[in-house]
């Protein structure tokens, strides 16, 4: 007999109770120890408390009767029999007990650190009201709760034996530790959520577990510890207390956050990014008529590109499941493909700085990251559709995904019955995010994970397209929004270029991935291997498609995206829901007209629907800029009273004498401010440098309007040229590389990838950004092209000062041989 | 704006008088080019204190206008043993830096007062430094010279304005913004998906705001525009907002997202009231991105607030060279001691943790 007079371990092998034998001492407190029982006949389990009768405390029989009260509620462990024995020669009580297979919370914690999450907290609680639900309702107390009374099992006759759930034991007839006084249950179990609250790490949870975490806390301190019934009806009223522990996650959509579903002003909300998570209005700004639709959704991996404001972002964030689902839609745009967006500014926060040359295991870990991002993005999209549309994914589907990546995850833990598993899963898997940088970044203490198989995405997506209703027989398209250098460098698109350009065969999933422009998406992969245009993934540059789309195509887009907006603004009067009307016809019958009116150097005014479309490279939200900007001008009140604004827009009521034509102003100011814009591009991309190369190409042909006739129509109008034709490909060098990289980048210049076959070679045309064609009074006639030999281009890349006029150039490029550097490089040799 | 539960717990900032420079202490400074990165070594040589050692803080890109040769004198002037260790921050690639922590920990080895003199440090580097040193056991001494005059003139900057184009903001001081620089320790995946948040602070070189901007399009903005503790500084207040008038119209079209802020440049811990403010009505909705472009002090404020938060995301939108004067003189030298710097900043991470500690002392009653 040892310490607290408890016998020797295992002592009572092989003794029994009734018909089960003792076959194995499985606990140990401070009064008695506890044996797993066993019923050979039957096959059947128990477990036996044995307790030295001098241990006993008076009333111990108390704990017998208040279990017995509980009979049959499923989380209090159950109790069977009791008896007085002599073993050993020492009189010991043995009372039988359910058995229950598992560790208590205090064993289970100190050998799982990491698998507890807000999710696991949440149910333990929950599961411990339902306890207090019964207990109340007996008039019963438990009186020594704390984490070693709370068993954890798994229940391998249940449909989901993996799944973990509680019991709760060892009911109290006074306090612990030989204090008399019973201790209060509610406090027990906030101290119990103190304890495993302790094991979170608030600054590594997402918004939703962060709230649910501090409004947690206020639940404790403010509704579980509080003692006065005076204050509310939940005081110590575990059914109450457990509706307002429900209610804690579906008062996140309730802060205080601006969630329009209309605009104030037509013109809010100009960039997809403010619009935040108005998933509402995010689709009703949105028109899939945007021209290159079609191409986009082909069933092919696809780097989408285009200017800056054309809109990609609303493109991909329209396209994600989660953004119809939460805009009230269940069926994708189309219906027939599921969107999961990802935006890649997660990768620059967790890789800002890669050396340039990574080691096999380090690209693991960045895929590994990867795989990790994209899977929490697609439990978000389920956690979305589960909570909100219970019909496209149900329990036993959540149960089922469970499983499948329980398979990848050897350390995942399930969470108890009850829990929200796809919040579990997701704090699992921000959990894993944060292991695997940790271990990139040699932080103290960091383990190496086990790295996901780069299957795991292809396999991830045929299980839900195999499973899962909502996935079924439809294509998973990743939007992977903004994988731009520098933000995403070269090393991280190298790395993951590897893999997700490369098509697996059977599985029915492709990358959309959208980036700034051409020259910001990194075509290698590790092996330095070039990723081949048409092979490995096509191209949908927005850009082109403004280019070469009929206008009315174009128009239909325009008119649609800005009327959208007219019509879903509360201060719009429905007299001002058509922008053609609004802004009426050209002042010039024909671009030659206009062409003719720039060159009497009289006065010319831009204005018109046609002119405003025509100033569109794909860059809508210049144009939305720009319309503002007219709406602005009249008087965006005015806009409310059927009456308050004559159509189309033109001067002023006060401008008598019609000197300044607001759509005109308003034009020309969204210009010359993109070209001031152009100039506080960083050093680094050279901005100065291109606003002069801009400002060049401007003057030059406006020079060709003023002095040269167009050879392409028999009235000889003058020549209208926004577009730079090269007669062959350029010779570059480094400088002139970067700074040709960068005029593209910027989309001050848009490449028209079909280009021009001239003297054998295909060469890129380039055309200017169509906004600034007031700004240097052009017309957007595409015509005509300003034609330019290598030494040329050369010129007017490097010293675009010298570049006046056409004749200047010529006569400064037969010198230009000097400029260029020894190590050149055919830029389209690449 | 709240008062924070904890302002006690911070350390007032005070005149210097040399008598509080500790025996033994390392100094760490940086060789920049404007006359108050080396006031402080002046006085101390003057009064002949000399130091365990003195660490230097070299610039690159290399300028030839950063004091390098007069640190060097004055540094050697004021060791013991002679004793100047060069260290290089890289201000478009801070990441160097942030992994050569260690090697400084070495340099600084076991003193157990460290004077961090930031009057003539990069802001991005001061945040860089003070975290890395976050588990230092020692004292930290931050020194903080204030300038004489602060440039541009308030005659520059009318001339300027004049000069130019009414669309063309005229920037001042620093130029050519390189690009957007975090580190990895001060870089946070938390929150993927959620809507961005950005705090910066407005400068005379409105460039600053467009390259953070042109980088990372937030949903939110919030400008807390730096106001001078100096009487007849307070012109610059109006001229910063001037300056960068254009950031609404360019990049964030919808005012209603724009919040501007007003808050001394010489209160480190009024910023992070503002920023606790901010942040609090925030945290569950969005990410959070600080640019710590404002004053010396708001970026000391910056750092604590990044110790409090470690999912507040970091980034500094770098400029690869400075103009020729940005201040001139130095006319008083603060001081903050910041006693074990590991245990505050250990008290200060808990503060993520205050309603927890706060139930603790609930359970303990």
């Amino acid at each position: 007999m040892g310490k607290s007079n408890l016998p020797p371990v295992d002592c009572f092998v092989g003794e029994r109770f009734g018909d089960y034998e003792f076959i194995e001492e499985i606990g140990r407190g401070k009064i008695g120890v506890v044996y797993e029982a066993y019923n050979k006949s039957i096959d059947h389990r128990r477990a036996c408390k044995i307790i030295p009768q001098q241990n006993l405390k008076p009333a111990w029989e108390l704990e017998i009767t208040k279990v017995v009260k509980l009979e049959g509620i499923p989380q209090i462990a159950q109790y069977i029999d009791h008896a007085a024995k002599l073993l050993d020669n020492t009189p010991y009580v043995c009372i039988l007990w359910e058995y229950i297979p598992g560790d208590n919370l205090r064993d289970f914690i100190r050998e799982n650190p990491t698998a507890i999450t807000l999710g696991i907290i949440s149910a333990i609680t929950d599961q411990i009201f339902k306890a207090f639900i019964a207990m109340k309702d007996r008039g019963i107390s438990h009186n020594d709760l704390h984490e070693g009374n709370i068993l954890i099992y798994y229940d391998t006759g249940m449909i989901d034996p993996d799944i973990p759930r509680i019991k709760i034991t060892d009911f109290g007839i006074g306090g612990s530790h030989n204090e008399l006084k019973p201790k209060d249950d509610y406090r027990e179990l906030a101290r119990i959520c103190y304890n495993l609250l302790n094991l979170i790490d608030p600054s590594n949870l997402d918004g939703k577990d962060r709230f649910f975490y501090d409004r947690f806390i206020v639940f404790i301190q403010k509704r579980l510890l509080e003692e006065n019934p005076t204050v509310g009806h939940f005081v110590q009223n575990p059914q109450e207390l457990i509706n307002i522990l429900r209610r804690i996650p579906g008062e996140y959509d309730t802060i205080e956050v601006e969630r329009p579903k209309k605009l104030t002003h037509p013109f809010d909300y100009l960039r997809c990014e403010q619009i935040g998570n108005s998933f509402e209005l995010l689709q009703l700004l949105y028109s899939q008529n945007f021209p290159g639709y079609n191409d986009l959704l082909r069933r092919n991996n696809t780097i989408l590109t285009g200017p800056r404001g054309c809109g990609k972002t609303t493109i991909f964030r329209n396209l994600s499941l989660k953004t119809q689902l939460m805009a009230g839609k269940r069926e994708g745009a189309s219906g027939d493909f599921i969107g999961i967006y990802y935006h890649c500014t997660d990768l620059y926060f967790a890789f800002p700085y890669l050396k340039s040359e990574l080691r096999d295991v380090q690209r693991q870990a960045i895929i590994h990251y990867f795989n990790l991002s994209i899977l929490y993005e697609i439990l978000d999209l389920l956690s979305e559709a589960s909570e909100r549309f219970e019909n496209s994914i149900n329990e036993r589907d959540i149960i089922d995904i469970q499983i499948f990546l329980k398979g990848y995850f050897s350390i995942y833990n399930l969470p108890p019955e009850g829990s929200n598993i796809i919040r579990h899963l997701m704090s699992f898997v921000v959990g894993e995010k944060k292991a695997v940088r940790d271990w990139f970044n040699r932080k103290k203490g960091a383990k190496k994970p086990d790295f996901l198989p780069l299957d795991f995405i292809k396999e991830t997506s045929l299980f839900l397209q195999k499973n899962i209703n909502l996935f079924r027989d439809k294509p998973i398209y990743y939007l992977l929004d903004d994988y731009s250098l520098p933000t995403v460098s070269e090393q991280l698109q190298r790395t993951l270029n590897d893999f997700i350009l490369f098509p697996t065969e059977g599985a029915e999933h492709f990358y959309k991935i959208s980036t700034e422009s051409i020259i910001t998406f990194y075509p290698y992969n590790s092996k330095d291997k070039l990723m081949v245009e048409n092979r490995e993934y096509v191209v949908v540059d927005i850009g082109s498609y403004f280019l070469h789309s009929d206008s009315s195509v174009i128009e239909i887009f325009l008119s649609e995206v800005i009327n959208n907006r007219l019509k879903n603004s509360e201060e719009i009067d429905a007299n001002y829901h058509d922008i053609q009307l609004i802004l009426g016809e050209n002042p010039y019958k024909s671009y030659n007209e206009l062409a003719r009116k720039l060159r009497a150097g009289g006065r010319v005014q831009y204005y018109g629907w046609e002119t405003v479309v025509d100033l569109c490279s794909g860059d809508v939200a210049n144009i939305l800029e720009l319309v503002k900007r007219m709406f602005e001008a009249v008087g965006p009140e005015n806009f409310s009273d059927p009456d308050g604004v004559e159509m189309p827009i033109a001067y002023h009521k006060s401008d008598n004498s019609k000197t300044t034509h607001i759509q005109d102003k308003a034009i020309r100011e969204v210009g010359n401010e993109f070209l001031q814009q152009i100039g506080a591009i960083p050093a680094e991309d050279c901005g100065p440098q291109l606003k002069k190369i801009a400002e060049a190409f401007g003057r030059i042909a406006h020079w060709y309007l003023l002095n040269k006739n167009s050879k392409n129509l028999k009235s000889k109008p003058p020549q209208q040229a926004f577009r730079i034709e090269m007669q062959e490909p350029p010779d570059l060098d480094e400088t002139s590389k970067k700074i040709y990289d960068n005029l593209i980048k910027y989309g001050i210049f848009l490449r028209d990838i079909r280009g021009k076959s001239q003297r054998g070679n295909v060469v890129d045309r380039l055309y200017l950004r169509r906004l600034l064609i007031p700004t240097f009074k052009l017309t957007p006639s595409k015509r005509d092209s300003v034609r330019v030999d290598k030494e040329e281009i050369l010129l007017l890349l490097k010293e675009p000062e010298m570049c006046k006029d056409m004749p200047t150039i010529k006569k400064m490029a037969k010198k230009a041989e000097s400029l260029l550097d020894k190590n050149q490089e055919r830029l389209f040799d690449e | 704006m709240n008062e924070l539960p904890f302002s006690e717990a911070f350390p007032k900032m005070e005149p210097l008088g040399l008598s509080k420079i500790p025996e033994d202490s390392v100094y760490i400074g940086a060789a920049g080019f404007e006359d108050r990165c080396l006031a402080f070594l002046e006085e101390c040589s003057k009064k002949s204190i000399r130091f365990q050692k003195v660490v230097g803080i070299k610039y690159e890109p290399f300028d030839e206008k950063n004091k390098v040769n007069e640190f060097e004198e004055l540094a050697i002037k004021v060791t013991k043993k002679s004793k100047l260790e060069w260290v290089t921050y890289d201000r478009p690639n801070p990441e160097e830096f942030s992994n050569s922590i260690k090697h400084l920990e070495k340099l600084i080895g076991s003193a157990e007062n460290i004077l961090i003199d930031i009057s003539g440090m990069s802001k991005f580097l001061i945040v860089v430094l003070l975290y890395g040193l976050r588990d230092y056991s020692g004292n930290i001494h931050i020194i903080y010279c204030v300038a004489e005059t602060y440039y541009p003139s308030r005659e520059e900057y009318e001339s300027e304005k004049e000069r130019l184009p009414e669309d063309t903001p005229p920037s001042f001081l620093t130029t050519n913004v390189y690009k957007l620089v975090t580190t990895t320790e001060l870089s946070s995946t938390s929150m993927q998906g959620y809507p961005l948040l950005i705090i910066a602070f407005p400068t005379f070189n409105y460039k600053e705001m467009y390259t953070l901007l042109n980088e990372i399009t937030p949903q939110r903005l919030f400008k807390i525009e730096g106001n001078p503790i100096e009487d007849y500084n307070q012109w610059r207040l109006g001229a910063v907002r001037w300056i960068n008038r254009k950031i609404d119209s360019d990049f964030a079209p919808n005012i209603q997202d724009i919040y501007e802020e007003e808050l001394s440049t010489f209160d480190y811990l009024k910023t992070i009231g503002i920023l606790n403010d901010i942040y609090d009505k925030h945290k569950y909705t969005h990410k959070c991105i600080i640019a710590p472009t404002g004053s010396k002090l708001q970026t000391l404020g910056v750092l604590f607030f990044k110790q409090m938060y470690p999912e507040i995301q970091l980034v500094y939108p770098a400029t690869s060279k400075f103009s020729k004067e940005y201040t001139e003189g130095c006319t008083e030298i603060w001081y903050i001691r910041f006693k074990n710097f590991s245990r505050f900043m250990l008290e200060l991470g808990n503060f993520r943790r205050a309603g927890l500690i706060q139930l603790e002392g609930m359970l303990q009653d």
